[in-house]
């Protein structure tokens, strides 16, 4: 049994060269505007570099391509995961965009969001490999094992949220549910099998005790506690405020970053808000991508103030 | 990583400061911990308690109250030096205490020997 925190207990991790970047956008609620933020990062990504590849990993209901003001194609990740196609990157179509290439998700393939551990470890792994300097994942809504761990492996995670309680909410809801899994895979993997049933018991059905059950682990062994320490250490989500009207919902994301690291003992950093834009459903229904159609707006120039920040982000 | 429940956090930690923050900064972050912690607040929906919530602001409004007056600040600083030295001292002594015990009485008390038989052992002539 191995002592070591480095190693990601879920076998492959996200986490690739250095030059190389994964970020998953994410964050549990429905239409706070995840694909909009990550087409829209791609975007301005590609605008001076040549090798972004935008995932569209939102398995129940994919609609990236549009966000781009793209139409179906052939090719989709359903291909890929129905082993029709046997490599991720043969799935890739061109965008409009000069330096961007997407990765469709599928509409056409049932329960696709269903994906068994196999498939996603292959996905992982293709993902990994994938001749792209910036690689941005569109990871859907909801907190099944897939989504969670599509974020807890990517670098950085992505929070969208809306200054709405339900996005809030989800939010949180989202958060824990990520440490649950952190703290669950570092103990099966370092096989510390006596405290899995009381993980389960403590942080499950009483979620708002990760300090009680963290703060225990202590007592009953400092080498174990160290451990998942560092899990929960090297987890480090980003936060961005989508749709914000009042100034107060410019604060919320550093309110929400304090809170966060008080009540649930992670450390996020908050990249910014972008302002509410009535032009968003306009270059929608127009399929004109924002960035394109918008890009002296102030919701366009918090985009690419947010897309610096993470290109500045330490690895 | 230290894993601390808001009891256990000093001033600094409630406001989210580092030990060298200026009025400007404790100001702001009084005034955007009153701003996450008040009724009605989006930040702390469904996770905190009207309890929990209550008592931070109590815990924000008491750092502030003891880190914006200089004089205060001063002497909370010198209070917190102490406490962590005072630490530090009673860990070196017990360290010191049980490496004297276990490892070393023996090997000290023969070096001492051996320095004795050097300095005063009579000299052959």
């Amino acid at each position: 049994m191995t002592m070591s925190s480095d190693q990601n207990p879920l076998s492959l991790s996200l986490h690739p060269s250095p030059q190389k970047t994964i970020w998953a956008v994410g964050g549990g609620k429905g239409g706070t505007g995840k694909s909009f933020i990550a087409a829209n990062l791609a975007i301005y990504l590609s605008s001076f570099e040549s090798d972004v590849v935008l995932i569209d990993a939102d398995l129940g209901g994919p609609n990236l391509h549009t966000f781009l003001g793209m139409n179906h194609s052939n090719l989709d990740l359903g291909h890929f995961f129905s082993n029709k196609i046997k490599k991720l990157k043969d799935t890739v179509v061109f965008t409009p965009f000069d330096g961007l290439r997407l990765i469709k998700g599928t509409d056409r393939t049932p329960f696709m969001a269903n994906v068994n551990y196999y498939k996603k470890l292959k996905f992982i792994r293709h993902v990994k490999a994938f001749d792209a300097k910036r690689v941005i994942i569109d990871i859907g809504t909801g907190t099944s094992y897939n989504d969670i761990d599509f974020f807890i492996l990517s670098n950085p995670g992505l929070l969208v949220i809306n200054p709405e309680p339900t996005s809030i909410e989800n939010t949180y809801y989202f958060l824990r549910t990520c440490i649950i899994r952190i703290l669950k895979s570092h103990i099966e993997y370092h096989r510390f099998q006596d405290l899995v049933r009381r993980i389960a018991e403590d942080t499950e059905d009483h979620s708002r005790s990760i300090y009680g059950f963290l703060k225990a682990i202590t007592a009953y062994n400092k080498s174990y506690a160290q451990i998942l320490f560092k899990a929960l250490e090297n987890f480090k989500p980003c936060l961005i405020t989508n749709k914000a009207k009042e100034d107060r919902d410019y604060l919320l994301g550093e309110s929400m970053v304090d809170v966060i690291q008080k009540y649930l003992v992670v450390k996020v950093k908050y990249l910014g808000a972008v302002p509410y834009d009535e032009n968003v459903p306009l270059s929608l229904k127009g399929l004109t991508p924002f960035l394109s159609s918008y890009a002296d707006s102030k919701a366009a120039a918090s985009l690419k103030d947010i897309a610096k920040k993470l290109l500045r982000q330490p690895e | 990583m230290a894993i601390k429940k808001i009891e256990e956090m000093d001033y600094y930690e409630i406001l989210n400061l580092s030990q060298d923050a200026s009025p400007q900064d404790i100001e702001r972050a009084y005034y955007l911990g009153k701003a996450t912690y008040r009724q009605g607040s989006l930040a702390h929906y469904s996770l905190l308690s009207e309890r929990e919530r209550w008592y931070i602001l109590r815990k924000i409004e008491e750092a502030y109250q003891n880190l914006k007056d200089a004089e205060k600040r001063k002497s909370y600083n010198l209070k917190m030096s102490l406490k962590s030295s005072d630490k530090e001292s009673r860990t070196r002594y017990r360290r010191s205490t049980q490496k004297l015990e276990i490892e070393d009485a023996d090997e000290k008390k023969s070096l001492w020997r051996r320095i004795k038989f050097l300095l005063f052992s009579p000299k052959k002539k």
